[in-house]
C-alpha cells in the first residue's frame, strides 16, 4: 500500500514535469497583457461573413495582436527580436498582445486559427515558415490581418508578407566581405535551405561578393537545427578549414557557435547585438540591428488606419523612415573601421546603398543559394 | 584530396563523436545489467546544465565536470529506484525522465537568467600533446584534442576491462542475462542493477559536461539534441560492448562531420537536407545489416522480483 | 554398507503452511554421509517444498534442521551453499551466454572489482572434473552444450563450492538412457568420496537401481523411509506413493492392424526458433496400432505433431489422412476429420484456463450438434454433455462450470482426453500426454489409448518416457534432430537400442 501511494505521487510528479517540458504553448500563462474578458470586442463577436468594420482609431475597443514564435522568446536572437518587437507594439499602440513560443511546425496552423477564432485582429508569424499556414488561415478569416515576417509573398486581401529586403543586407555582407578578404574565400552558415528568405539572403550575398571579385569562392553550409550551437560551431570550423576568413551566420540560438569560432580563430564575422561587439571587437565587422519594433508598430498602425492588406512588402535602404536594418559598430561607425576603411565605406554608399534606393527589389533562386561552393 | 583536409576532418570526427561515445558506453553498463537506458538523453541534458552553472559560479573546470557527472548519477539513481525497486516499466520511466529533465533545465535556465540567456564561459580548447601531436597524420588527428577527449581515450579500455575481466563485471552481466540464476548464487540483483544504471548515468553526465563545457561553452534549451538516442543505437550496434559501442559512436561522429564537409566540397548541388540525413542513414543501414544479429541481454527490460 | 557412517543431515518435524494448504506436515528426514537418498512422491506430495526449505528458498514454520550435528538456520541459497548444500534444479540455473568457467565462478567473492581468477579456477575445475569423470570443457559456451553436459556443469558448480550434500531434482528427466547410466556412475563416485545425494524422482526403476535409502512422501507427509533391498520392487513403492495397491501392469492384446490411416512420405517442415523442424520423415500408421515415438525432448516432437495437424507449413513431401491428400489442408480442415489431438503443452494449446470446463469441451466444434449450430450455442446441451463426459472420464472437479485453470494437471488432461477422444476418432496424435500427471492419471491415459486402439483407432504416441513407450507401443520409432532414426516392432525394442538411437547413433 505504501508503495502504491509513493508510486502514485512520483508518477504525478513525472507527469507534471512532462507537461512543463512540452514547452510553453500556453499563451495564457505568458502574456503580460490582460487576457480574461468575454465579448467586449466587436470583432470577435462577428462572424466572418459580416460587413467589414475597420477599427476606428480612438475606439474604445483595443486592437488585439498575437505573435507566434518557432523558438523560445529568450534565445538571444531571432525569436527574441520578435518578442521585443511585440512589447514595443503594446507600448506604442496600446494594443492588447499575446504570444506563443516553441510552436512546432505541425502545430502552426492550429495555433493561428485559435488566435483568429479568439478574435485577434493581427496575427504575426515570426518567420518565413509561417507563409503556407497563414495563407490557409487567411481564407477563413477575411477580416483578420495575417502577417508573415521575413519570408513568403503573402496573398490578397489579408496576408501580408513583411521582410527587410534580405537581398539588400545579404548583398551588403557579400560586398564588404569581398572587399576585405585576403584568402578570397568567404563562408555563410544558416539553415532552412530552399525557403525564399534564405534564397534571397544567400543568393544576394554571393551576388554582392562576385560583383567585387567574380573569382571569389563563396561557400554556403546549411545545418539541420538553427538552435544547435554545437552544429553551428562545427560548420564554422569546417569553413575555417576550407580557408574562409569571413563567415556570416544567419541562425537562431546557434549563431553564438559561429561567433565563438570566429573569435578563437581571428575570422571576421557579423553579429546581432551590441554584446557581440563587446565580446569580439576585432572579429566583428558590424552588428545588424533589425529592430522589428518600429516595423511591427508600422504594420499595426497601417491596419488600424486602413484595414487589411495583402501581398509582399519590404523595408530596406529605400524606406529610410522605418529602416529595414541598420549597420552598427560603435557610436560613430557602421562598420568596424579597422577592417572597413573610409575608402571602402565610401564606396559602400554609392555602390550599394544608393543602388538599392533606386532599384530596391530583387529576387534570387534556390539555385543561387545552393549549399556548397560557387 | 588534400591531406590536411582529411586530417582536419578526422580530427573533428573524433571531437564530435566524444559525447555520443560516452553515452554509448554508459548505456552498455545499464543495459548489460538488464535495464533499458531510455533516459540517457535526459541525464546528459541535466549534466550539461549543472556543469555550466557550476562553471559560472566556481570558474573551475574540474569541479564543473565532476558536478556534471554527479548530476547524471543522481538523475539515473532516481530512475533506478522507480524501475528496479518499484518495478515500473523501464521504457516509460526513461522517456518520462527525459521530459522531466527537459522541462527542469529549461525552466531553471529562465528562472536564473531570465530571458537573456546564460552568460558565456571560458572555452576548453584543444590541447596538443607535446611530441605525440607532431607525429605526421596521426598526431594531428588523435593528439590535438580537448582534454576531455584524452580522458575518453583512457576510459574506453578501462571500462572494457571492467566489464569483461573483473568480478563485478561478470556479476553485472549475469544479472542482465539470468537474474534468477544470479540470485541463487547470492548476488544481490537489485543492488547490482542500480550500480549498473548509476554507472551509466555517470557516463551520460560526463558526456553532458563535454557537450556544454567543451563543445558549446554554453547551455541552450535542449542542447543534447538527440545525442542520447544516437548513443542508444551505438550501444546496440556495438553489441553492448564498450569497445564496439565506442566504434559505432565514432562512426556516427564521422558521418556528422562528413555531412558538413560534403556540403562545402560539392560542386554539384545536392540539397543540404539530403546530406544532413547521412548520420541517420548510417544508423538505418546499421539496423538493416547488423541489427538482426544483435541479441540483447536476455533479461533486459524485465522486472526482477525476488522469489 | 558402512555402519560407521556419520549423520550428515537431520530435518525434524518440519511443517510449512501456505494459506489453507499444509504443504509439509511434520516431516522428518535423515541423510547419512556417503549416501544416495531417494525422495519419492507424486507431484504435489511436498518434496520440492521440503527441499526448498533446506536450500533457503522458503522459510519453515516449524521444525529444525541439524547439519553435521549442529542446528542451522538457512535464509538464502547463498547461505545454503556456504553451509555445504548444493541444489541442481530441474531447470538449470545457468547463464546461457557465458562459458562453463564463467558460470562456475560466478558469484564467488574473491574481491569486488578484482580480476576474475580464471587460471586458478580452471585448474581447480579440471581437478574436480577428472576426479569424478565429468569430462568438462571449461571454455565451452553453455548454450552450445547438450543437456547432459549442462547438468555436469551444475554438478561441478556445487563441488567447486565444496558441497557435501547435493540435492538433485528429477535429474534424469531430460537424459537419454546412456546419459542416465553415465550420471549414475558419477553419482556413485561422489558417494564413494563421502558426499551425499538427495535424489528426487518419480521414476521407480531408477530409484531402485541407484539409491541406498528411499523416503516416500504423500500429501505433505513423510510416509516412510526404508533402505533399498533386492526384495523391494516398483509395485510396492508405487503403492506407498499412491496410498493403495495399484496394478502397474498393462494388459495388451495383440491386434492385427488394419488399413493405413496416416501416411507421411518424405515430409519436411522448416525449423522454428530452437526446434530442428521435420527432416524427411516417412511413416505409416494403421488402424488398431499404437506407434510410439521416443526421443529426448527438443528433437522435433512438436514439429512433427504440429505438421500433421496443419499447424506448420509442409515444405516438401506428402501427407495422406484417411485416404485424402491432406498436404495442403489447414488446421480447420484437419479438425473436421475424426482426429483427436493432445498437444504437448496443454495449458498453452489444449485448454483455455480462464474458461469454464463446458466451454473447453465445446471449443472444438461449437457449430456441430449437440453443441450448437452455425449461429448459436446450445448452452444447455453443452453443459449436459460435459457432465456426462466428466463422469465417464472420472474428472474430479466441482462441476462443468469450474474454471479449467483450477483443476489439477491430471484432471485437466482428462478434460482434454474427454474432448478429443470422447467421441469416436480414427486417428489420435498425442504428445507428452502423461507429463506432470500422477500415477492414477497416467494409468488412465494408458487405458484410454489402449481402448481407442482396440476400437480401431490409430494412435501416434509421442513421449519422452521410455518405459511408457515400451509398455504401450506396437511399434516404436525414435526421433533425433527432426529425423526418424528407425521404426521397429515393440517386441524387438530394448532400452539399449532405443537409447542409442535417441542419442543419434544408428544401430545396425
Amino acid at each position: 500500500m505504501k508503495r502504491r501511494i509513493l508510486a502514485t505521487i512520483m508518477t504525478a510528479g513525472l507527469v507534471l514535469g512532462m507537461l512543463t517540458g512540452c514547452g510553453g504553448k500556453d499563451d495564457a500563462a505568458q502574456t503580460p497583457a490582460d487576457t480574461s474578458q468575454p465579448a467586449d470586442n466587436a470583432d470577435a463577436a462577428e462572424t466572418p461573413d459580416a460587413e467589414e468594420t475597420p477599427a476606428e482609431s480612438g475606439s474604445e475597443e483595443k486592437v488585439k495582436v498575437a505573435l507566434l514564435l518557432s523558438g523560445s522568446a529568450n534565445d538571444n536572437s531571432w525569436n527574441q527580436f520578435g518578442y521585443e518587437a511585440l512589447m514595443k507594439v503594446e507600448q506604442e499602440t496600446g494594443a492588447e498582445v499575446a504570444f506563443s513560443e516553441n510552436v512546432a511546425t505541425a502545430d502552426q496552423l492550429q495555433a493561428i486559427r485559435d488566435y483568429a477564432a479568439k478574435g485577434y485582429d493581427v496575427i504575426i508569424g515570426h518567420g518565413g515558415a509561417y507563409e503556407d499556414d497563414m495563407i490557409k488561415a487567411g481564407k477563413d478569416f477575411p477580416d483578420t490581418q495575417f502577417v508573415i515576417i521575413a519570408g513568403g509573398t503573402g496573398a490578397e486581401p489579408n496576408v501580408l508578407a513583411v521582410d527587410t529586403a534580405p537581398w539588400q543586407y545579404g548583398y551588403s555582407y557579400g560586398w564588404v566581405a569581398a572587399n576585405i578578404t585576403k584568402t578570397n574565400k568567404i563562408g555563410f552558415v544558416t539553415g532552412m535551405e530552399g525557403v525564399s528568405t534564405m534564397n534571397n539572403l544567400v543568393g544576394s550575398w554571393r551576388d554582392g561578393a562576385k560583383s567585387v571579385n567574380p573569382d571569389l569562392e563563396t561557400i554556403a553550409v546549411y545545418i539541420a537545427d538553427m538552435g544547435d550551437v554545437a552544429q553551428a560551431r562545427e560548420a564554422a570550423m569546417s569553413l575555417k578549414a576550407a580557408g574562409c576568413d569571413v563567415i556570416v551566420p544567419e541562425l537562431n540560438a546557434g549563431f553564438q557557435g559561429v561567433v565563438d569560432v570566429c573569435k578563437e580563430n581571428g575570422i571576421y564575422t557579423v553579429g546581432r547585438t551590441e554584446a557581440d561587439v563587446e565580446y569580439a571587437p576585432e572579429q566583428l565587422l558590424t552588428y545588424t540591428v533589425f529592430d522589428w519594433g518600429p516595423k511591427y508598430v508600422d504594420i499595426v498602425k497601417k491596419y488600424m488606419e486602413n484595414g487589411v492588406s495583402g501581398g509582399a512588402f519590404f523595408y530596406g535602404f529605400h524606406t529610410p523612415d522605418a529602416p529595414g536594418f541598420v549597420f552598427n559598430y560603435d557610436e560613430s561607425n557602421g562598420w568596424n573601421p579597422a577592417a572597413v576603411t573610409e575608402d571602402i565605406a565610401g564606396k559602400f554608399q554609392t555602390e550599394v546603398v544608393d543602388m538599392f534606393a533606386a532599384d530596391p527589389i530583387r529576387s534570387y533562386t534556390a539555385e543561387d543559394a545552393a549549399s556548397g561552393t560557387k | 584530396m588534400d591531406m590536411t583536409v582529411l586530417v582536419e576532418y578526422l580530427n573533428s570526427a573524433i571531437r564530435v563523436s566524444v559525447p555520443v561515445i560516452l553515452i554509448a558506453v554508459g548505456v552498455c553498463y545499464s543495459e548489460r545489467a538488464g535495464v533499458f537506458a531510455m533516459g540517457s538523453e535526459g541525464y546528459m541534458l541535466i549534466a550539461a546544465f549543472v556543469s555550466v552553472v557550476t562553471m559560472i559560479y566556481t570558474d573551475n573546470h574540474v569541479i564543473s565536470v565532476l558536478a556534471g557527472i554527479l548530476s547524471g548519477m543522481a538523475a539515473s539513481g532516481i530512475f533506478s529506484y522507480f524501475t528496479v525497486v518499484l518495478g515500473a516499466d523501464q521504457v516509460i520511466c526513461g522517456l518520462g525522465s527525459n521530459f522531466v529533465m527537459l522541462g527542469l533545465t529549461s525552466s531553471l535556465q529562465r528562472l536564473l537568467w531570465g530571458v537573456t540567456g546564460i552568460p558565456r564561459i571560458p572555452a576548453m580548447n584543444a590541447i596538443p600533446i607535446p611530441i605525440l601531436s607532431d607525429i605526421p597524420f596521426i598526431g594531428s588527428m588523435l593528439f590535438n584534442q580537448p582534454i576531455l577527449t584524452y580522458v575518453t581515450y583512457f576510459l574506453i579500455p578501462l571500462v572494457w576491462w571492467i566489464m569483461f575481466k573483473s568480478t563485478w563485471g561478470l556479476q553485472l552481466r549475469s544479472v542482465g542475462e539470468n537474474p534468477s540464476c544470479a540470485d541463487t548464487l547470492g548476488i544481490n540483483v537489485v543492488k547490482t542493477r542500480i550500480l549498473g544504471i548509476v554507472t551509466g548515468g555517470a557516463f551520460c553526465g560526463l558526456s553532458g559536461a563535454v557537450l556544454s563545457l567543451s563543445q558549446v561553452q554554453s547551455f541552450t534549451e535542449n542542447i543534447s539534441g538527440g545525442r542520447g538516442w544516437l548513443g542508444l543505437i551505438a550501444a546496440t550496434f556495438g553489441g553492448w560492448n564498450p569497445a564496439g559501442a565506442a566504434g559505432a559512436g565514432l562512426i556516427f561522429g564521422a558521418a556528422e562531420s562528413l555531412q558538413l564537409r560534403l556540403q562545402i566540397m560539392s560542386r554539384i548541388h545536392i540539397s543540404s537536407y539530403v546530406i544532413l540525413m547521412i548520420p541517420y542513414l548510417v544508423a538505418l543501414l546499421f539496423i538493416l545489416f547488423i541489427g538482426k544479429s544483435r541479441r540483447h541481454p536476455a533479461a533486459m527490460g524485465k522486472f526482477y522480483k525476488k522469489q | 554398507m558402512d555402519d560407521k557412517r556419520k549423520t550428515l543431515l537431520e530435518m525434524h518435524h518440519i511443517t510449512k503452511r501456505f494459506a489453507n494448504v499444509v504443504a509439509n506436515d511434520d516431516v522428518s528426514l535423515t541423510v547419512e554421509e556417503g549416501e544416495i537418498h531417494a525422495l519419492l512422491g507424486e507431484n504435489g506430495a511436498g518434496k520440492s517444498t521440503l527441499m526448498n526449505m533446506l536450500y533457503g528458498l522458503l522459510k519453515r514454520d516449524e521444525g529444525e534442521i541439524i547439519w553435521k550435528g549442529e542446528k542451522v538456520s538457512i535464509h538464502s541459497p547463498a547461505e545454503a551453499i556456504e553451509t555445504g548444500i548444493g541444489m541442481i534444479h530441474q531447470h538449470f540455473q545457468l547463464v546461457e551466454k557465458f562459458t562453463v568457467l564463467e558460470n562456475i565462478i560466478l558469484g564467488r567473492k574473491e574481491g569486488k572489482f578484482i580480476e576474475l581468477p580464471m587460471e586458478k579456477a580452471q585448474q581447480k575445475i579440471m581437478e574436480l572434473s577428472n576426479s569424478y569423470g565429468l569430462d568438462i570443457k571449461p571454455n565451452a559456451v553453455i548454450e552450445n552444450l547438450t543437456v547432459g553436459e549442462q547438468q555436469k556443469v551444475e554438478i561441478i558448480k556445487a563441488l567447486y563450492r565444496k558441497s557435501d550434500l547435493l540435492i538433485m531434482d528429477e535429474p534424469t528427466a531430460v537424459l537419454t538412457p546412456q546419459e542416465v547410466t553415465k550420471l549414475f556412475e558419477i553419482l556413485k563416485r561422489l558417494r564413494k568420496d563421502g558426499k551425499s545425494i538427495i535424489f528426487i524422482s518419480h521414476k521407480l526403476p531408477e530409484v531402485l537401481e541407484l539409491c541406498d535409502s528411499i523416503s516416500i512422501m504423500r500429501d505433505g507427509k513423510m510416509i516412510r523411509t526404508l533402505p533399498n533391498s533386492p526384495d523391494l520392487d516398483s509395485r510396492q513403492l508405487a503403492s506407498y506413493m499412491v496410498g493403495r495397491d495399484i496394478s502397474l501392469n498393462i494388459e495388451k492384446e495383440d491386434i492385427e492392424p488394419g488399413e493405413a490411416v496416416l501416411i507421411l512420405e518424405h515430409v519436411c517442415a522448416d525449423p522454428v526458433a530452437e526446434s530442428p523442424g521435420v527432416r524427411d520423415i516417412t511413416l505409416e500408421l494403421r488402424r488398431g496400432e499404437i506407434l510410439g515415438i521416443a526421443g529426448v525432448d527438443g528433437n522435433g516432437q512438436e514439429d512433427l505433431s504440429e505438421l500433421i495437424m496443419g499447424l506448420r507449413k509442409l515444405k516438401a513431401g506428402k501427407i495422406t489422412i484417411l485416404g485424402e491428400d491432406a498436404s495442403e489442408y489447414d488446421t480447420k480442415k484437419i479438425r473436421q476429420m475424426p482426429i483427436g489431438y493432445i498437444p504437448a503443452d496443454r495449458n498453452l494449446a489444449a485448454l483455455v484456463l480462464d474458461f469454464p470446463l463446458y466451454l473447453n469441451v465445446a471449443i472444438n466444434h461449437p457449430d456441430r450438434k449437440p453443441y450448437g449450430s452455425r449461429w448459436k450455442l446450445n448452452y444447455k446441451e453443452i453443459i449436459q454433455t460435459t457432465k456426462r463426459k466428466m463422469e465417464q472420464f472420472r474428472v474430479s472437479a466441482s462441476g462443468p462450470r469450474e474454471l479449467a485453470g483450477n483443476l489439477s494437471g491430471g484432471n485437466q488432461q482428462k478434460v482434454v482426453l474427454a474432448r478429443e477422444v470422447g467421441e469416436k476418432v480414427d486417428l489420435i496424435v498425442a504428445v507428452y500426454p502423461t507429463r506432470g500427471l500422477d500415477i492414477d492419471a497416467t494409468h488412465f491415459v494408458f487405458e484410454t489409448m489402449l481402448k481407442a486402439r482396440d476400437e480401431g483407432a490409430a494412435v501416434l504416441y509421442i513421449s519422452t518416457e521410455l518405459e511408457e513407450i515400451m509398455t504401450l507401443s506396437d511399434r516404436i520409432g525414435v526421433l533425433y534432430e527432426g529425423t526418424l532414426m528407425d521404426i521397429m516392432p515393440g517386441k524387438e525394442a530394448s532400452v539399449e537400442k532405443i537409447g542409442l538411437l535417441m542419442a543419434g547413433e544408428r544401430v545396425s
